[in-house]
C-alpha cells in the first residue's frame, strides 16, 4: 500500500483517472442495464451473467462460482498478497418487482437505482480502466461481486468465499452505492434471529385463560427491549416482524417474531443473544402445551480496523484527496466476513442517493466524479507495494 | 419465392450476443446504420433508450452514425432530454390533418429523408424497456439478408397469433401476408433504399399498410420477420388505444384500393362529427370528411397533406 501522494507521483494513475471520468456516461448505461436485471436475494442469477458479460468485456476473463459470485482476475507484478474489490450483485427488493430505471439528466430513479447496480457498474469500469492503465507495480486484483449480501442472504456469498479468500488476499475495498463520503472500518456485530412460539390456542372468550401466542411474542419484545447495554459500545433490539393470528375470535396458536440484535463489541452481543435464548424459554416454563424455538438466521461479528489503521488511514486521506468529507462509520456487510477472517477491509460509498429500498430509490448523477475518484485512488494505492519492495522483486 | 420457403428462411433465428454481433458487422462492413426514435411525452423512458445507444452498447462499441428522435408533439420535457443526450432531433413542416399532431409514420419519412443511412431501426420511445440484444436482430436480419427491405419484429413465438383485428384482415386481403405474425408491430427496421420506391402512410398504425406495400413492390423476399420479445409499454399497450386500430385498417384497406385490389368509387376517409354550441344555445352539428393522407414516394414529392373537405 502507498499513501495517495506516491499514487499521484505515477503517470499510470493519472492515465487512468482520466480515462475513468471520461467513461461517466458508460458506468451510468451500465448501472441502468444492471439495475433493470431484477436481483433480490437469493434471484441473482440473470444479474450476475450481465456481470460477468461485463468483467470479461473488461478484464478478459471472468467466471461465476457455485455459490453464484462473479469472480474477475487481474494480474499484477508487485508482491505481496493480492487486494480484493467487492461490489454486491443483490438488490433490497423482494422477488416479484420488476425493476424499471428512470434516466434523467440529473438522476437515476426506481428499484434498486443505486443499490447495488452503481457499485457494480463502477467496480466493472474500474477493473477495465487498470487493465488499460495499470502499473508493474500493482499487486494482483480480484473483482468479486457477490451473492447473498442483503437480509436473508446473510453474506452466503463472500462466506463461500473463505478461506481461500484470506489466503489470496490480504485486503479489501468493499464498494457500496450509496453514501459517498462513508468509510465503514468497524463491522457492527449482528444476530438475526426467529423467535417461533406455539400454544394450544382455542377460542377467545371460551378458552381466554389459555396462554395468547401473539402476547407472549410481544410480551417477549418488551422483556428485549430493555436488554442491550445503554451508552457506549452501542447496541439495540430490532424486532422487525411479528406474524401470528387468523380469526377476530381464536385465540392465535402460532406467532412469529423476526428481531435484530446489534452491538459494536462482541462480548456485548454474545451476551445479548444468550439472553435472547434464556428469555425464549422462560416465555414457554410453566405454560404446559406451549413451546418457543429462537432460530439464528444471520450472524456477523463485531470486529474492526481501529481509525489509526494504515487502510482507514490511507482510505481517510483519499477521499479527502478526492474532495469528499469522511464520515468513518460502520456496517454489516461484505466487510464484515473479511474482517473476521483478517483480511483488513474497508467499506465506501460512491454516489449520493435518498429513498433506499423504495420504488422511488434515487441516485444524484449530477456529479459522480468525486465517488470515482476517491474509489479509482483508493484501490490504486492498495493495490501497490512501495517502490524499493518492488526493486527487490525486481 | 413460396410462402413455406419464406416462413423457413425469413422467420429470423437470434445468434448469441446479436447486439456484439451488429457492432463487429458494422466495423468489417462500415455500413451507415441509424436509429429513430418516434416519441410523445416519453421523457420518463427515452433518457434510458437514449443512454443505452450512446453508451451503453452491449461490447462498448455503439454501432449507430445517427441516433435521433421524432417528436410527435411532445408537452413534457422530452425535448429537453433528447436534447441533454446530444441526440439529433429531426424537425418536419407537415401536418397531416390541420390541428392533429404528426403521427408514427411520420416519424418514418423524416427517418428516410434526413439521415442518410442505408438501413434505419424504429424504436418507440414510449417503451419501458427495450431489449437491444433482441432489437439488433432486425437489422442483423437485413444485413445478413440483402434482398429484404423491411424487418418487421413479433413479440409472441410462431406458434402464437396476434392478438390485433388487423391480421384477419390482412390475411384476407393478402393471402402470403397472413405468415407475418405481428404485421402491426411498430418496432422495425427498413432499408431504405428500398422504402423509398414506395408509398407511406402518415398515420400511427402506418405498418400493415407498409407490409403490404413492401410485398406488392417487392413481393415476400422482401420482408423477414425477428423476434423482439415483450414489449413494455410505459402507459398501456398504443396499439390498443383510441383509433389506432381504426386508422390502421383504414390505411391498409386505402393501400389495397391503391393497387386495384379492392374496388371504390373514391379514397378511403371518415367522418368526423364535432358538435357545436352558438351563442343563443343552439346546438348544431358540423361533419367533416377526412381523407386518408398519403405521403411520399419521398423521392418524388412533398410530405404536405392532403385536403380534408367539409360537408
Amino acid at each position: 500500500m502507498i499513501s495517495i501522494e506516491q499514487a499521484a507521483a505515477h503517470p499510470a494513475f493519472w492515465k487512468a483517472l482520466e480515462d475513468l471520468e471520461s467513461k461517466r456516461q458508460v458506468v451510468i448505461a451500465n448501472a441502468v442495464r444492471l439495475a433493470e436485471v431484477a436481483s433480490p436475494t437469493g434471484f441473482e442469477a440473470d444479474r450476475a451473467t450481465m456481470f460477468k458479460t461485463l468483467l470479461t468485456d473488461a478484464l478478459g476473463e471472468a467466471r461465476i462460482d457455485e455459490a453464484g459470485n462473479v469472480l474477475g482476475h487481474l494480474p499484477g507484478k508487485g508482491k505481496g498478497k493480492a487486494l480484493l474489490v467487492t461490489a454486491a450483485l443483490d438488490s433490497p427488493y423482494s422477488p416479484g418487482v420488476e425493476p424499471v430505471i428512470e434516466v434523467r439528466p440529473d438522476r437515476l430513479t426506481g428499484w434498486g437505482a443505486c443499490t447495488n447496480a452503481y457499485a457494480l457498474a463502477v467496480m466493472a469500469q474500474i477493473a477495465s480502466t487498470l487493465r488499460a492503465h495499470g502499473h508493474e507495480g500493482m499487486c494482483d486484483i480480484w473483482f468479486i461481486a457477490t451473492v447473498g449480501s442483503e437480509m436473508a442472504g446473510d453474506l452466503r456469498g463472500i462466506c463461500s468465499l473463505f478461506p481461500w479468500l484470506s489466503e489470496t488476499c490480504s485486503h479489501a475495498i468493499c464498494l457500496q452505492g450509496p453514501g459517498i463520503g462513508r468509510l465503514d472500518h468497524w463491522s457492527v456485530g449482528t444476530y438475526r434471529g426467529e423467535l417461533t412460539v406455539l400454544t394450544p390456542g382455542g377460542h377467545a372468550w371460551r378458552d381466554s385463560a389459555r396462554p395468547n401466542a401473539l402476547v407472549l411474542a410481544m410480551q417477549y419484545c418488551g422483556t428485549m427491549k430493555a436488554v442491550p447495554p445503554q451508552g457506549l459500545p452501542r447496541g439495540m433490539f430490532n424486532p422487525s416482524k411479528l406474524e401470528a393470528g387468523d380469526a377476530w375470535n381464536a385465540l392465535p396458536s402460532r406467532a412469529v417474531l423476526r428481531f435484530e440484535l446489534r452491538s459494536d463489541d462482541e462480548s456485548d452481543l454474545q451476551r445479548m443473544i444468550l439472553r435472547a435464548q434464556e428469555e425464549a424459554d422462560a416465555l414457554v416454563a410453566h405454560r404446559p402445551g406451549c413451546l418457543a424455538f429462537l432460530e439464528q438466521k444471520g450472524f456477523r461479528h463485531a470486529t474492526g480496523l481501529y481509525p489509526d489503521h494504515p487502510l482507514v488511514e490511507g482510505c481517510r486521506k483519499t477521499l479527502g484527496w478526492a474532495g469528499i468529507k469522511t464520515r468513518l462509520g460502520a456496517s454489516s456487510a461484505d466487510a464484515s466476513v473479511c474482517l473476521h477472517w483478517g483480511v483488513a477491509a474497508v467499506t465506501i460509498g460512491l454516489g449520493s442517493c435518498v429513498g433506499i429500498a423504495t420504488s422511488q430509490e434515487t441516485l444524484d448523477t449530477r456529479d459522480l466524479r468525486p465517488g470515482l475518484r476517491q474509489a479509482l485512488a483508493c484501490v490504486f494505492q492498495n493495490s501497490m507495494t512501495p517502490a524499493e519492495d518492488n526493486a527487490d522483486a525486481a | 419465392m413460396q410462402p413455406e420457403e419464406w416462413f423457413e428462411e425469413r422467420c429470423w433465428k437470434p445468434i448469441p450476443e446479436q447486439a456484439k454481433a451488429l457492432s463487429e458487422i458494422v466495423k468489417e462492413r462500415g455500413v451507415r446504420l441509424g436509429v429513430v426514435l418516434p416519441c410523445r411525452d416519453d421523457a420518463s423512458t427515452l433518457g434510458k433508450h437514449l443512454l443505452a445507444l450512446k453508451h451503453g452498447w452491449p461490447g462498448g462499441s455503439s454501432p449507430w452514425c445517427e441516433i435521433s428522435v421524432v417528436d410527435l408533439g411532445s408537452l413534457d420535457s422530452t425535448l429537453e432530454i433528447a436534447r441533454s443526450q446530444d441526440a439529433r432531433i429531426l424537425q418536419g413542416e407537415e401536418r397531416i390533418i390541420p390541428g392533429e399532431l404528426p403521427l408514427e409514420g411520420i416519424a418514418l419519412v423524416r427517418a428516410i429523408e434526413q439521415l442518410g443511412c442505408e438501413i434505419v431501426l424504429v424504436a418507440p420511445a414510449g417503451l419501458r424497456r427495450i431489449d437491444w440484444e433482441r432489437f439488433s436482430g432486425l437489422v442483423l436480419s437485413l444485413l445478413e439478408h440483402s434482398q429484404a427491405v423491411v424487418a418487421i419484429g413479433y413479440e409472441s413465438e410462431p406458434s402464437n397469433l396476434s392478438s390485433l383485428a388487423i391480421r384477419p384482415l390482412l390475411c384476407a386481403l393478402e393471402e402470403n401476408l397472413s405468415l407475418v405474425i405481428d404485421p402491426a408491430c411498430p418496432a422495425l427496421a427498413i432499408r431504405c433504399a428500398g422504402i423509398k420506391q414506395i408509398k407511406l402512410a402518415g398515420t400511427m398504425g402506418y405498418e400493415p399498410a407498409l407490409l403490404h406495400e413492401v410485398h406488392q413492390a417487392f413481393g415476400l423476399e422482401g420482408i423477414i420477420q425477428v423476434p423482439i420479445g415483450k414489449l413494455f409499454w410505459s402507459e398501456g399497450e398504443r396499439r390498443f388505444q383510441e383509433d389506432v386500430s381504426f386508422r390502421s385498417i383504414l390505411a391498409l384497406l386505402e393501400a389495397v384500393r391503391g393497387h386495384q385490389a379492392y374496388h371504390t368509387k373514391d379514397e378511403f376517409g371518415h367522418l368526423f362529427p364535432t358538435m357545436k354550441v352558438a351563442a343563443d344555445g343552439a346546438i348544431s352539428r358540423k361533419s367533416t370528411l377526412q381523407l386518408f393522407p398519403w405521403l411520399g414516394p419521398v423521392e418524388q414529392g412533398s410530405t404536405t397533406a392532403r385536403s380534408s373537405r367539409s360537408s
